[in-house]
């Protein structure tokens, strides 16, 4: 029984040792353990949402377990770098967002060219008023805009951020001047409208809808390429739509929420985390939450992603550096003027 | 007529939701969260926030309802537990509790841990429950009042805690209490500020864009000095005569119960204003306590009121800072925050239908907050009994302990190595401003309110065009201007001085009369 006992022991050890010196090209293919996601915002923001719901679906597709943590900080460069200086093997993932473009200017973290992207969707910009505010149409507000002594004033979610960038490109647009206002977040910024400190808001559909369901809160237009239904004021048109010569300026810059990768990640793992990607951004209960966030999906990865977020961080860029918040010249960075 | 009829409706409901919670998967997730919270409490470097984070990452595969009452268990087992520790070894557990250190651990020192314990436990379930009832029955009109809270009236509340702080605070000179503040807003200017997203005093390291976090702080102003204190000493327990006297209970929270609703209001009044939080609450409560105690000098060295007081309204808070998130979508506190970013994980997106498209939501949430204090008095008793005799333990052992766990407690939070930098170098610091008398509450205050106080100063003034009367031209920013205004004044003595000549006058009036 002893002898019998040892040569299972030594059997058990020479296997042990040969799988052990096996070569990794020859193991499971991608993924063998637990994936894990690095949010790079806090816990309940739009980025922390979309990468746990995410996380779930594809968790099944993918057969491992994927573990969302969150590393706020440095403008979303503390996040970024814990994933950047992770082995790039595809078991560090980074949950990001639109802030992303900033890593450049904001000399926190690689910029654009070197990341890969799997861009889920994001919720449109938009301008909203008090519901006991006297514009019924953006027309109405413009005109008060070119024609008040004081300025109208639109809170936004912090200077040099998406929404304050979009209520920027919208007064260029319309040719008049407003009193931008930045608060800590979009929430604070919804706040001081229902308070009335500020006439308007700029800020994503998706932060403003219950509000505007409530009718608390009027939307005038989308600062986008694309009109939004939004109850009950029915369609909400657009201001690529009111001002097509602009058009351009709303396109190239948007919010969005996704995963990033470093570029130089095997490009099987890019695949096959790819194609789970785009399986769960068109499961119906994505759909559902998209619908709720009012949400425009949009499941972009490979070349059309990275062709979209470099054009978007030559905006951002070039943006950051004129209002003079940029710590880097994105022209040392290498990063093209926008046409 | 008609808000009797609602005021019937709501107790139906309630008390249908408390009943309908009885169940063994309830009382077993309640029991796990409030003792989970307090034990978050009780550790310095977790708190609330952090505890309703974490946990949020935890429920996200539980049903919504089962899902809340983890979350409110956890907040409101850990805003009471931070008096546990800030009673027994002077470190407040919470930011929360640093008011209940001044007199909890006097108390302590005298003996008296187990009543001060005992009290902070009451003086906590009867805030909540205090909470719970304003949250239940006046959630429309509180709405009304906070939402009128505008840029001005921000900054006025932050001067205001942090004065009356820096007051009440100081073992010896208010004025210490005040430079220590400063020291506080000081430190909050640290990093990207919010109104041109410029940054300051970063010197260019990226750690310091997001500020200088306030968990480490804590760990190193109030933390640090306290183990490097006992390390000091001759080795003896804190409070080896704890239990040793036993002051009947009774009759001081009877002969307080006035003082409970005031403090109570200020703890739903403050916790209602978007974005403050119970940390003021605890320290207004407390001022507002010693300034009406008939003994209000002696407060510091060992006071009941100076337990009640913080204890009642940082556990108010809560009910007050889930009025605004239930009717608008709008948290009052940090930890409020949380619980909106769990309700949104959940697939609840608060705003001003939550309330009216799930009726049920008021009455459920307060049923969760009933159990919930109910479950505070029992585990607290408890979780206490032991936690008073491990002091029992000579401090050159349990202090490196706690030590040890502070330091666990901060880098568990964001894993990130800059933040122990943080805490031994500021610690030092800490240790040297506690030598010299300079309290470390004030201070942690201004760096948690600095960067509110600044940048709501700076977009009032951004909003009235530079008009410096923009500040002080409304209603409320005007209470609050006077409040500040007179705290300084009584402190530098004018107001005694102005009483005084007025005294004299009447005198000299009364005898040219004569």
């Amino acid at each position: 029984m002893v002898r019998f006992l040892r040569i299972v022991y030594a059997a058990v050890a020479v296997l042990a040792i040969a799988a052990c010196g096996s070569s990794p090209q020859t193991a499971r293919p991608y993924p063998v353990r637990n994936i894990n996601v690095t949010v790079f915002s806090s816990q309940g923001g739009g980025s922390d949402r979309w990468a746990r719901h995410l996380a779930l679906l594809m968790e099944k597709d993918l057969g491992v377990h994927i573990i969302c943590s969150n590393l706020p900080g440095a403008n979303g460069g503390s996040g970024a770098m814990k994933v950047w200086s992770a082995r790039h093997d595809g078991y560090s993932v980074l949950g990001a967002s639109e802030t992303a473009m900033f890593f450049g200017v904001n000399a926190v973290a690689p910029t654009a060219d070197q990341w890969e992207f799997f861009i889920a969707g994001g919720s449109p910009g938009v301008l909203a008023v008090h519901h006991s505010a006297p514009y019924s149409t953006i027309q109405d507000f413009v005109g008060a805009a070119r024609n008040q002594a004081r300025k109208i004033k639109i809170g936004n979610s912090g200077q040099g951020k998406l929404w304050n960038i979009k209520a920027v490109q919208f007064e260029r647009a319309a040719g008049v001047e407003f009193q931008h206002v930045p608060y800590n977040g979009s929430g604070p910024a919804i706040t001081a409208l229902l308070g009335r400190e500020v006439d308007a808001v700029s800020c994503s559909a998706g932060e403003v809808v219950e509000y505007v369901r409530g009718g608390l809160v009027r939307p005038l237009i989308i600062t986008e390429t694309y009109s939004m239904e939004m109850e009950p004021c029915g369609t909400i048109p657009s201001a690529a739509e009111l001002y097509p010569e602009r058009a351009k300026d709303f396109r190239d810059l948007f919010q969005w929420l996704g995963f990033m990768m470093p570029a130089d990640v095997p490009s099987e793992v890019l695949e096959t985390f790819g194609r789970a990607f785009d399986q769960a951004v068109r499961h119906p209960k994505t759909e559902e939450l998209a619908r709720a966030e009012k949400v425009r999906l949009l499941a972009l990865r490979g070349k059309e992603a990275k062709d979209m977020a470099l054009r978007m961080q030559s905006v951002a860029s070039w943006f950051s550096k004129e209002l003079g918040l940029a710590r880097k010249d994105p022209a040392e960075l290498g990063i093209p003027k926008p046409e | 007529m008609d808000f009797l009829q609602t005021f019937g409706a709501t107790i139906a409901d309630f008390s249908r939701h408390s009943i309908a919670f009885v169940s063994l998967e309830n009382l077993a997730l309640m029991l796990g969260a409030v003792v989970v919270g307090i034990v978050f409490g009780v550790l310095p470097g977790l708190s609330a926030t952090i505890g309703i984070a974490l946990f949020t990452g935890v429920t996200y595969g539980m049903a919504l309802d089962k899902a809340l009452v983890v979350l409110l268990g956890v907040y409101i087992g850990a805003i009471y537990g931070g008096s546990i520790s800030a009673i027994l070894i002077n470190i407040p557990g919470t930011g929360s509790a640093a008011a209940t250190c001044l007199d909890g651990h006097a108390l302590a020192l005298k003996g008296e841990a187990g009543t001060a314990n005992t009290l902070a436990r009451i003086a906590s379930a009867l805030g909540t429950l205090f909470g719970m009832v304003l949250f239940l029955f006046f959630t429309p009109l509180i709405t009304r009042i906070a939402i009128q809270f505008t840029s001005p009236e921000f900054f006025w509340l932050a001067i205001f805690g942090i004065l009356i702080c820096g007051s009440m605070a100081s073992p010896d000179l208010p004025i210490k209490g005040w430079i220590a503040g400063l020291l506080g807003i000081l430190m909050a200017l640290v990093g990207q500020e919010d109104i041109h997203g410029w940054e300051r005093f970063t010197f260019g390291n990226p750690n310091l864009i997001n500020g200088i976090p306030f968990v480490p702080m804590t760990i190193a102003f109030f933390g640090i000095p306290e183990i490097v204190k006992a390390m000091k000493g001759r080795g003896l327990s804190v409070a080896s005569s704890v239990g040793v006297r036993r002051t009947p209970i009774a009759p001081v929270i009877r002969r307080n119960l006035l003082g409970i609703l005031r403090w109570g209001s200020i703890g739903v009044g403050i916790g209602a204003v978007p974005g403050v939080g119970e940390n003021i609450a605890a320290w207004v409560a407390y001022g507002d306590a010693r300034k009406r105690h008939p003994r209000g000098r002696e407060f510091g060295t060992g006071v009941y009121e100076g337990v009640m007081a913080p204890e009642t309204a940082n556990n108010a808070a809560i009910g007050g800072s889930i009025i605004p998130l239930v009717s608008l979508g709008i948290p009052g506190s940090p930890p409020a925050a949380m619980l909106l970013a769990a309700l949104m994980i959940h697939g609840i997106r608060p705003g001003p239908l939550l309330s009216m498209e799930n009726p049920g939501i008021i009455p459920q949430i307060g049923a969760l907050i009933l159990w919930g204090s109910i479950f505070m008095l029992v585990c607290g008793l408890v979780l206490t009994r032991a936690m008073e005799a491990l002091l029992r333990i000579p401090q050159t052992i349990l202090m490196p302990i706690i030590g040890v766990l502070c330091v666990v407690g901060v880098f568990a939070y964001e894993n990130n190595p800059f933040h122990l930098v943080l805490v031994f170098g500021f610690g030092v610091f800490g240790y040297f401003l506690d030598r010299m008398g300079y309290p470390a509450a004030p201070l942690i205050l201004g760096l948690i309110l600095g960067n509110m106080a600044d940048a709501f100063l700076r977009r009032a003034l951004l909003l009235s065009h530079g008009n410096i009367l923009g500040l002080i031209n409304r209603p409320i920013s005007f209470l609050f201007f006077l409040a500040c205004a007179l705290t300084i004044a009584n402190q530098l003595g004018l107001v005694q001085r102005i009483k005084a000549i007025l005294t004299q006058s009447r005198g000299a009036r009364d005898s040219l009369n004569r």
